[in-house]
């Protein structure tokens, strides 16, 4: 290619001593020339940056000293008999090879080496390239497949576990449902009573069922979400028909508040829906008197333009030794109160807020109440 | 004549279920354990309305419903799934083998004989109360 343009002559020239660092310069690998007896010949800066020597302690000496001691004695083989069958190919592959800096440390490396003829002698070319990066970009990578792998695993193993769960809570709370409905002759109260006692474990049962599977659902996978155009306060205000019964049957007051406008946001209405369950749900549960409030605003601009939804309460609080763990998986605070939970809720919720490029954060007074707020992205992830 | 109901599903305890909740509003309940023997069942009694599991060895509750729907005789009858699965998907995928309706287990058995008299003609529908 070179000799096409300026001709084999000048090529000649131009491989002048001089030139050849010049050249040598230029290529962004460190790049080494050592000669047949192993000595460093010439070398680049990137060399000097990767090993932390400097030319002149490079220059003269035995290119082993890159090595890790252990390679350094069967390396010099290697090279013997490269010198006597030499030609271009890359630095055995099939295993890693590794490079030592000035500072004792190793890093791996690629190499490649060409045989450059010069007279009877041989010179050795080499271009070293530290793969640290592309090693770990690699490794991140096959991380990301098991990970994967064990989410599918994950979900097919929660999809049998709620149906053979279901299975025989059906004879369970079904029977118990019969006995009370009076099909197999009348109960005494306490019969009655401890009948009631059966349906509702089964009941708390099959909600600890329900909520395992929405680890399941396809929106926990970031590539099958929806992501639409929604609006914030009709999403709102349909949780709060939800919970409004709930409420109300607790005496609590239960109001929602913001514009009366929509909020146009991009995000997952499932998603959103489902969070607000869970944290309006929270509330209620846990406020015996007093309000639920829930508010929402468009806040910052730009891209970081948010829209917030607040759920405050009137309830017990959080305690403070709590606050830390009380978005892990199955962490209930308050587990003391008799409240039925199973620990997942905010869990989930949490999760599903960091999918749509948002976040849930909660202030709370220990016997005053809370406030927990969700901000999504008004622009969606 | 009594309204028969045909009950299919593999597990004695919830087949035992379904007949103590239905014989109690006044059905009667013709009963098979598996997809084969509910067809056959099917066939040779004519049931007003068939309740029918989703997995089970042999022929599966899909299954039963395109065979119920290919028969020309059994195609109209009511057909209502009773089933544990319950993820996304199944509600639709049950529709479009060809049932009436879905309910899912756990059931609830104070609401079950309603739910599933919304298939039956009126004239066949027992009563909302137990006898």
């Amino acid at each position: 290619m070179l000799k096409r343009f300026i001709g084999a002559g000048d090529a000649q020239k131009l491989l002048s001593a001089q030139n050849l660092e010049l050249f040598l310069e230029s290529v962004p690998d460190a790049m080494l020339i050592v000669d047949s007896g192993g000595q460093i010949a010439m070398t680049n800066g990137r060399v000097e940056e990767l090993f932390g020597y400097s030319k002149s302690e490079l220059v003269g000496s035995q290119v082993e000293m890159l090595m890790p001691a252990a390679h350094r004695k069967r390396h010099v083989g290697f090279r013997e008999r490269y010198v006597e069958a030499p030609r271009a190919r890359n630095m055995a592959s099939n295993y890693e090879l590794q490079g030592v800096r000035r500072s004792g440390e190793q890093f791996p490396v690629e190499i490649s080496l060409s045989p450059v003829p010069v007279g009877s002698d041989i010179l050795i070319l080499s271009a070293i390239r530290d793969v640290t990066e592309r090693l770990e970009r690699e490794r991140r990578a096959r991380a990301n497949e098991v990970e994967l792998e064990k989410l599918v695993n994950v979900n097919r193993f929660l999809f049998s576990l709620s149906h053979e769960l279901r299975t025989p809570l059906n004879a369970i709370s079904g029977f118990a449902a019969t006995l009370l409905m009076g099909l197999s002759g009348p109960l005494n109260d306490e019969q009655q009573d401890h009948l009631k006692t059966i349906e509702q474990s089964a009941e708390h049962l099959l909600a600890l069922i329900n909520q395992l599977l929405s680890l399941m659902q396809p929106e926990f996978n970031s590539e099958n979400m929806i992501i639409e155009k929604i609006d914030g306060r009709d999403a709102a205000s349909a949780v709060c028909k939800m919970m409004e019964r709930e409420a109300s049957a607790k005496g609590l007051s239960f109001k929602l508040d913001g514009p009366e406008k929509p909020i146009k946001l991009k995000s997952s209405h499932r998603m959103l829906t489902q969070i607000l369950i869970n944290l309006v749900g929270n509330a209620v549960k846990y406020t015996d008197r007093g309000d639920v409030t829930v508010r929402i605003r468009r806040c910052g601009r730009g891209d970081g333009a948010a829209v917030q939804f607040e759920v405050t309460d009137t309830g017990i609080g959080i305690p403070d030794e709590a606050r830390e763990r009380l978005f892990e998986m199955f962490y209930r605070a308050n587990r003391d109160q008799e409240k039925e939970g199973t620990g997942i809720g905010l869990f989930i919720s949490q999760q599903l807020a960091v999918r749509l490029g948002g976040r849930i954060e909660f202030s709370s007074a220990q016997g005053q109440g809370s406030k927990f707020t969700l901000s999504l992205p008004q622009k969606g992830v | 004549m009594t309204t028969q109901i045909l009950v299919i599903e593999d597990l004695p305890a919830n087949l035992k279920l379904l007949r103590v909740i239905l014989e109690a509003f006044g059905y009667k309940v013709l009963a098979a354990e598996d997809g084969y023997a509910g067809l056959q069942t099917a066939r040779e009694a004519r049931p007003d309305l068939v309740l029918c599991d989703l997995l089970m060895d042999g022929l599966d509750g899909f299954g039963v419903a395109r065979e119920i729907r290919g028969d020309t005789i059994l195609k109209r009858v009511p057909l209502v799934a009773v089933t544990a699965l319950v993820t996304d998907g199944v509600e639709q995928k049950v529709f479009d083998s060809g049932f009436d309706g879905y309910i899912t287990k756990p059931i609830e058995a104070r609401k079950f004989v309603p739910q599933l008299e919304k298939f039956l003609p009126e004239n066949l529908r027992t009563s909302t109360l137990p006898h």
